[in-house]
């Protein structure tokens, strides 16, 4: 994940270095090279668009995504997957998938014309506080319907975000805390890290799970990667945590379980009006799970994918939207507040 | 909207790879043809093909049960039933049958009068299939890019003594091609007791119903001798949810011991490798109900090393050393499990013993 996160860094700072490229003209044409050849040959559409600088970037980005998965899979692939090699080989997998795909994702931008939606991160706020409502399709459990409260306060380079899920129509109730510090910024971007510990209780299924974990997430401005990216973000996550799950039964044992935690996202802005974001998450504790690609042979090895989007009417209030699809489809759907100030971005 | 329907509908879809096949293990067990009907008792056992001439069934179970019906005598109609039990009796209710000289140990075939308009019961079995005492399987998995020199771990299986059965986790084949399956008959013709098997991921590579129609049920559950065995399909890395309703009634009526398999492990023993289940809520509610139902030691594959652990309080085995590519710098090779079961042990730990047999 960090030599993912440094190749987007060197991008970056490759793209500050030289000197200004002619006017790119991304459209439908560009757009669609970036779709379907570009899928493997990432920059295709900025190429197109004639903004070949950032095309060589994203070209260049690809292969470093595809060479640091190529690094951590063959170890795994050689070895079997033996259990001393997966703890350095997984994340760079991931790391490298991530790298790769978000490559892709900001050809497919720009070169539809993305920064035309002249967006930019909203300034941070004090507080945010999201209420909604969650519809959880998992056949496995009796839940469907879920009150949701997500809230974060934010002092200067600290971040508090206390959340709730509470099962309206079934014994199931999820708790998190998450505590994060802002360790660096580049403009838009930024490093932080995070601790988080979540209670998980599954009431009707008699048992519970309580998760302590600890991570790191770097969000790039892509601006710094080309001008034609100006509104648009690439984010990657790693980290590990520790999860007890309690079988809530006489003179059963807990069991203590680690995992692996990693996430790659892309999002951008509209104005300062909209953002959209969309991600992959390879936690498989949570109420998405990992996927399946249905009944053939695949399943057991991703997590879920995931869209969200926020809508500003005014400054302080908004609504927000997000389905996300691994082993359950949630839809949650929701109204939030933000308000004071929260210090630099 | 139809293609927001369509793209529900798939989603849809990976929620529950799983559920046709679940579904088609309700239509296990019967067949019919030239005016011959077979029913096998609880679907115990695939019926491959029936005529004038006789059937051709393979077993899913130490003991089954038959119904035979014609509509017309015929004589010397020839019951096939490949993976069988070896000392296996076919008992008509006021007679036993002889095997007919030749077949394998594990193949067993018998020539039988049918009369016309009259239902044949019948009940193939070994002769202690209903004595508790302690007896002797053999547990595996992970065949696959293995299946050439599969033969040596039945050998070695073959040697090992006292041996009644063989239970498998799944991914007998690699690419689930037709030849393979072929290869596999063929191997496991050579072993000199049955195979009893769930399926694996690999089995759904293409044509997932290719193991319904060759071994019958993705699902198997059987009692033998004090010991009940379930194995379930987690070929999705997830049960379907049809299934924890069966799993719940076979609980409780299990026998004084019970033994449960399926593919995936619900945890990876590793966590970071996560070669587990889909969901870890789904593991913990399984792992829940194991408990709670009272299953004595758990079998599982897909990691194809052997790892000893608890999950729930209960002893968990994963077993992937069928030939498959296996996992380096673990020290073990080739290998299966021997199990030894004792219905009457006192403590868990007594009822369910587990020794690990080398191929390499």
């Amino acid at each position: 994940m960090a030599a993912a996160l440094a190749a987007l860094l060197g991008a970056s700072s490759a793209a500050r270095a030289e000197p200004s490229p002619p006017e790119p003209d991304p459209g439908p044409l560009p757009g669609l090279v970036a779709l379907v050849p570009g899928a493997l040959l990432h920059g295709s559409g900025h190429w197109v668009a004639g903004d070949r600088g950032t095309a060589r970037r994203l070209l260049v980005l690809s292969g470093v995504g595809l060479g640091v998965a190529a690094i951590g899979a063959a170890p795994l692939a050689l070895s079997g997957a033996a259990r001393r090699v997966n703890g350095p080989t997984i994340p760079l997998i991931l790391g490298g998938a991530g790298t790769f795909t978000l490559s892709w994702i900001a050809d497919v931008y720009g070169a539809f014309g993305g920064a035309s939606l002249a967006g930019r991160a909203p300034a941070p706020s004090r507080w945010w506080i999201e209420l909604g409502y969650a519809h959880v399709y998992d056949p496995q459990f009796a839940y469907d319907h879920f009150a949701v409260i997500d809230t974060s306060w934010r002092a200067g380079d600290l971040r508090l975000s206390p959340s709730a899920w509470i099962a309206t129509d079934d014994d199931n109730q999820r708790l998190r805390l998450e505590a994060a510090h802002r360790i660096g910024r580049r403009g838009d971007g930024w490093i932080d890290v995070a601790a988080a510990a979540t209670y998980h209780r599954y009431g009707s299924d008699d048992f519970a799970s309580a998760l302590g974990e600890i991570s790191v997430t770097g969000r790039l401005d892509l601006a710094e990667v080309g001008a034609s990216l100006r509104g648009s973000y690439a984010e990657l996550t790693a980290g590990v945590g520790l999860e007890l799950v309690d079988y809530r039964l006489a003179g059963v044992p807990l069991d203590v379980n680690d995992l692996l935690l990693g996430r790659f996202a892309y999002g951008f802005y509209v104005g300062e009006l909209a953002e959209l974001e969309l991600s992959y998450d390879h936690r498989r504790d949570d109420f998405a799970a990992g996927l399946s690609p249905g009944a053939n042979q695949g399943s057991g090895f991703a997590g879920h994918v995931g869209a969200r989007a926020r809508f500003w009417a005014s400054p302080s209030w908004g609504l927000t939207a997000e389905v996300v699809s691994g082993a359950a489809l949630i839809a949650r759907v929701g109204a939030a507040w933000r308000f004071g100030d929260g210090g630099e971005r | 909207m139809m293609r927001a329907m369509m793209v529900l509908a798939l989603c849809a879809a990976c929620v529950r790879p799983a559920d046709e096949r679940a579904l088609l293990d309700f239509e296990v067990g019967v067949g019919a043809g030239d005016g011959v009907e077979v029913e096998v008792a609880g679907g115990q056992a695939a019926v491959r093909e029936v005529g004038a001439a006789g059937a051709s069934l393979w077993a899913q179970a130490p003991v089954l049960e038959l119904r035979v019906a014609s509509t017309e005598a015929r004589a010397g109609w020839l019951l096939d039933v490949a993976n069988c039990m070896p000392s296996a009796v076919l008992s008509l209710p006021d007679r036993t049958v002889e095997r007919e000289p030749g077949s394998r140990p594990a193949r067993c075939r018998f020539a039988v009068d049918l009369a016309a308009g009259e239902a044949l019961t019948a009940r193939l079995a070994p002769p202690d299939a209903d004595v508790v005492e302690p007896f002797r399987v053999v547990v595996m998995g992970d065949i696959q890019t293995g299946m050439d020199d599969v033969h040596e771990v039945f050998e070695r299986i073959d040697r090992v003594p006292g041996v009644r059965f063989v239970l498998s986790t799944g991914d007998v084949v690699e690419d689930a091609e037709p030849e393979e399956y072929q290869a596999f008959l063929a191997q496991v013709a050579r072993l000199d007791v049955p195979f009893f098997s769930t399926i694996g991921n690999h089995e759904l590579t293409q044509d997932p119903e290719q193991w319904h129609r060759l071994f019958g049920r993705y699902n198997v559950h059987f009692a033998f001798k004090g010991v009940s065995v379930t194995l379930l399909d987690s070929g999705n890395a997830s049960l379907d949810p049809i299934l924890y309703d069966r799993l719940d009634g076979w609980m409780e009526g299990a026998e004084a011991v019970h033994v449960f398999g399926t593919h995936y492990p619900p945890f990876d023993p590793i966590g970071v490798r996560s070669a587990s289940f889909r969901s870890r809520k789904e593991a913990a509610k399984l792992l829940t109900r194991l408990a709670a139902g009272g299953v004595d030691a758990t079998f599982y594959g897909h990691i194809h090393s052997y790892y000893a652990f608890e999950n729930a309080g209960i002893p968990a085995y994963i077993s992937g050393g069928g030939g498959a590519i296996p996992e380096r710098f673990d020290g073990v090779g080739r290998h299966a499990l021997s199990v030894d079961f004792d219905p009457a042990g006192a403590e868990a730990r007594d009822r369910v013993v587990v020794g690990l047999v080398r191929v390499d």
